[in-house]
């Protein structure tokens, strides 16, 4: 394989860039090597060939200062970089960057917590802070605060937070829980967001808004910035904590549960992201397909049963938790089983009976923010570990949950793959996320992924649902279907684009953003 | 865990030094504010500061490889293997090029880890860890399981 270069560069002039970053970095964190250093910045999983994604350098600095110096070197090169943080952000492209030849900025190394607030419940950190980190920092403090991690929770709270992942507590919509950022911008410019925008100011992590434009928004899953700390809110511990799940015996009760509990929802009876989650999720974090079905495409319906009947589980399973002094859970908890109970055949369980399952146990874990990795167990299922997530909004409306269920199923059927998937279910919207399992060393079946992930856009945007994050083989198609008024959305990020990137430097192409000199190629 | 606190002071001033050192960028850039707050940074600089195997693993294998339930790794290797196979510091058959092959490139379900993760002291301790921790015969384990596969 020859070198991966970015476009329209020669090596030579890459050459003179990598030793400019050398002498700002040090020869240590500058990764060149392409089969014993960068093989570890592709994206294992993802549906086409690692040489799509294949980046030229990783370089990985520690402080602000080498950020803006190393953005000064490829601005004169015109050298495209893409920003991570810590985290993996697989099904979504890994840490590999949209096209090949760019440069990775790594900002693994800024992993300093700079502040953790009891008080005010808040932390603020840098981008190489992981979920793990803040997790065990605050237990060796001994702080009464949550954290409210993705799951697996190796991930960081600035790759997800600006992603606009989600989590499980009452906390689980991370950017809304997010207050105050620093950026640096392409020209190497420093800017602090909200309330510390002003000198010496004592409420950066406390009030989002500051004054004038609220701006914080315009650096998450985009390109118009370096993103080098962040305040997130923490959760302060409750003084009670209850999950339960509710098991559904028929494919239909999706319809009843989202409509049952979306007025528990809206009202904050059910306080956290909830989740309804379909029997092959569950099964996954116990399980592999083959053990109870080794033909080819998806587990048939007596399959499906069998297995169900054998892990307790039903065909959805919803978990959510209650909060608080115990006369308060008490009397969620009574509203909660009132309202569900209505659904025929559905069953409570708590954690007396489920402990020691690990489908229970990681949720339980989740709900209260303790972090673990048990979730992974999903690239089990069909072996191989290949995943990619399709993950449509839906309102949290029965219809319109089961219509994108049924859209989903059919067409994931049709291709030969089985329907894997959840509802993380907000005050008012529900996050869908399909996780479409494939072998990876199976080139056919990833192709049949592609293609299946390809046409499932087509179907949601003809009927009105739109996506909240992809991978980066659709980052382009998925911008487009957000398509109103002549794509005016998109003009109006690449125009901001434009002023605050004039040499497109910064992770051209994330979420369909690119630079006016790329776009005519893109 | 060993740490060592660094003070803000400290941090400042090795920026400082640092900007000396370098050629400032041609447009003027605005002094990082101090800010206000003790700094104890939970996972030391990876430089001439590798952590220990066992840190390393608990931070990054752990989640998936320990012993039982809702371990991903554990359970894969036991059913693909075997049960003398399933627990990754158990096991004796495992060598530092293989480890660190693995760790580098991935393999099947498990990701590649980046040299920011782990870097390449850090993956040696590692590998010393899981190695030196062994405690299972390998050999019987993976014939027991060829047995019960007949």
């Amino acid at each position: 394989m020859n070198k991966p270069l970015p476009q329209g560069i020669s090596l030579e002039q890459f050459n003179g860039a990598i030793a400019d970053i050398i002498k700002i970095i040090g020869d240590e964190f500058v990764f060149t090597d392409d089969i014993k250093e960068l093989r570890s910045y592709r994206d294992p999983y993802n549906t086409t060939r690692d040489e799509d994604f294949a980046p030229s350098a990783a370089v990985a600095p520690k402080t602000l200062e080498q950020i803006q110096k190393i953005l000064a070197v490829v601005n004169q090169y015109k050298i495209p970089v893409w920003t991570i943080s810590t985290g993996k952000n697989f099904a979504y492209g890994g840490a590999a960057p949209r096209k090949p030849g760019y440069i990775v900025l790594d900002l693994k190394r800024m992993n300093r917590i700079i502040e953790v607030n009891e008080k005010h419940g808040y932390a603020i950190v840098e981008p190489g802070v992981s979920y793990y980190d803040l997790y065990n920092y605050i237990q060796e403090k001994g702080y009464k605060l949550w954290i409210d991690c993705a799951a697996p929770a190796w991930g960081g709270i600035v790759g997800n937070t600006s992603d606009h992942g989600a989590g499980y507590t009452p906390y689980g919509d991370h950017l809304l829980m997010q207050c105050g950022m620093q950026v640096v911008l392409a020209d190497g410019t420093v800017v602090e967001t909200g309330m510390a925008g002003s000198d010496n100011s004592k409420t950066g992590s406390l009030y989002k808004y500051g004054q004038g434009p609220w701006v914080d928004g315009l650096f998450t899953q985009s390109n118009f910035g370096v993103i080098t700390r962040m305040g997130i809110w923490l959760m302060p511990e409750p003084p009670g904590y209850t999950p339960f799940m509710v098991t559904l015996p028929h494919e239909q009760d999706l319809e009843l549960i989202t409509d049952l509990a979306q007025p528990l929802k809206l009202n904050m009876v059910i306080p956290n992201a909830a989740t309804t989650v379909d029997l092959l999720w569950e099964a996954a974090m116990s399980h592999t397909k083959a053990q109870y079905y080794t033909g080819r495409g998806p587990m048939p319906d007596s399959a499906r049963k069998k297995l169900g009947a054998d892990l307790g589980l039903g065909v959805w399973n919803f978990y959510a938790a209650v909060y608080g002094p115990p006369p308060i859970m008490k009397n969620n908890m009574d509203l909660i089983r009132d309202t569900f109970s209505k659904i025929p055949g559905a069953e409570f369980h708590y954690d007396d009976t489920r402990k020691g399952s690990p489908g229970w146990d990681y949720r339980a874990e989740l709900m209260r923010g303790k972090p673990n990795m048990t979730e992974f167990s999903l690239l089990n299922w069909v072996g191989g570990g290949g995943h990619i997530n399709f993950s449509p909004i839906s309102a949290v409306n029965g219809k319109d949950a089961y219509r994108q269920f049924d859209m989903i199923r059919n067409r994931a059927h049709e291709f030969d793959f089985d329907y894997i998937g959840e509802f993380l279910v907000g005050w008012r919207d529900q996050h869908h996320i399909f996780m479409l399992m494939f072998d990876r060393m199976n080139a056919e079946e990833k192709k049949r992924a592609h293609d299946l992930f390809d046409a499932l856009i087509d179907d949601a945007a003809d009927n009105g649902y739109g996506e909240y994050r992809t991978h980066l083989s659709f980052m382009d198609k998925i911008a487009e279907s957000y398509s109103w008024n002549d794509g005016a959305l998109l003009s109006m990020q690449q125009k901001i684009k434009d002023e605050l990137d004039p040499n497109g430097i910064l992770s051209p192409g994330k979420m369909g953003i690119w630079p006016k000199r790329m776009r005519d190629d893109a | 865990m060993k740490k060592r606190l660094i003070t803000v002071l400290l941090l400042v001033s090795t920026i400082s030094l640092f900007g000396c050192e370098q050629n400032e960028p041609s447009k003027p850039v605005a002094v990082e504010k101090p800010t206000p707050v003790v700094s104890t940074p939970l996972v030391q600089p990876t430089k001439n500061t590798a952590r220990a195997g066992r840190v390393i693993y608990e931070l990054h294998c752990a989640g998936c490889h320990d012993a039982g339930l809702g371990h991903a790794a554990t359970m894969k290797l036991k059913l693909a293997r075997a049960e003398g196979m399933a627990v990754l510091v158990q096991r004796t058959d495992l060598t530092s090029a293989y480890i660190n092959h693995v760790v580098r490139d991935g393999l099947l379900e498990m990701p590649p880890f980046r040299p920011t993760d782990i870097n390449d002291e850090e993956l040696e301790n590692l590998s010393q860890y899981i190695i030196d921790s062994g405690t299972i015969d390998n050999g019987k384990a993976y014939q027991q399981q060829e047995k019960n596969n007949e």
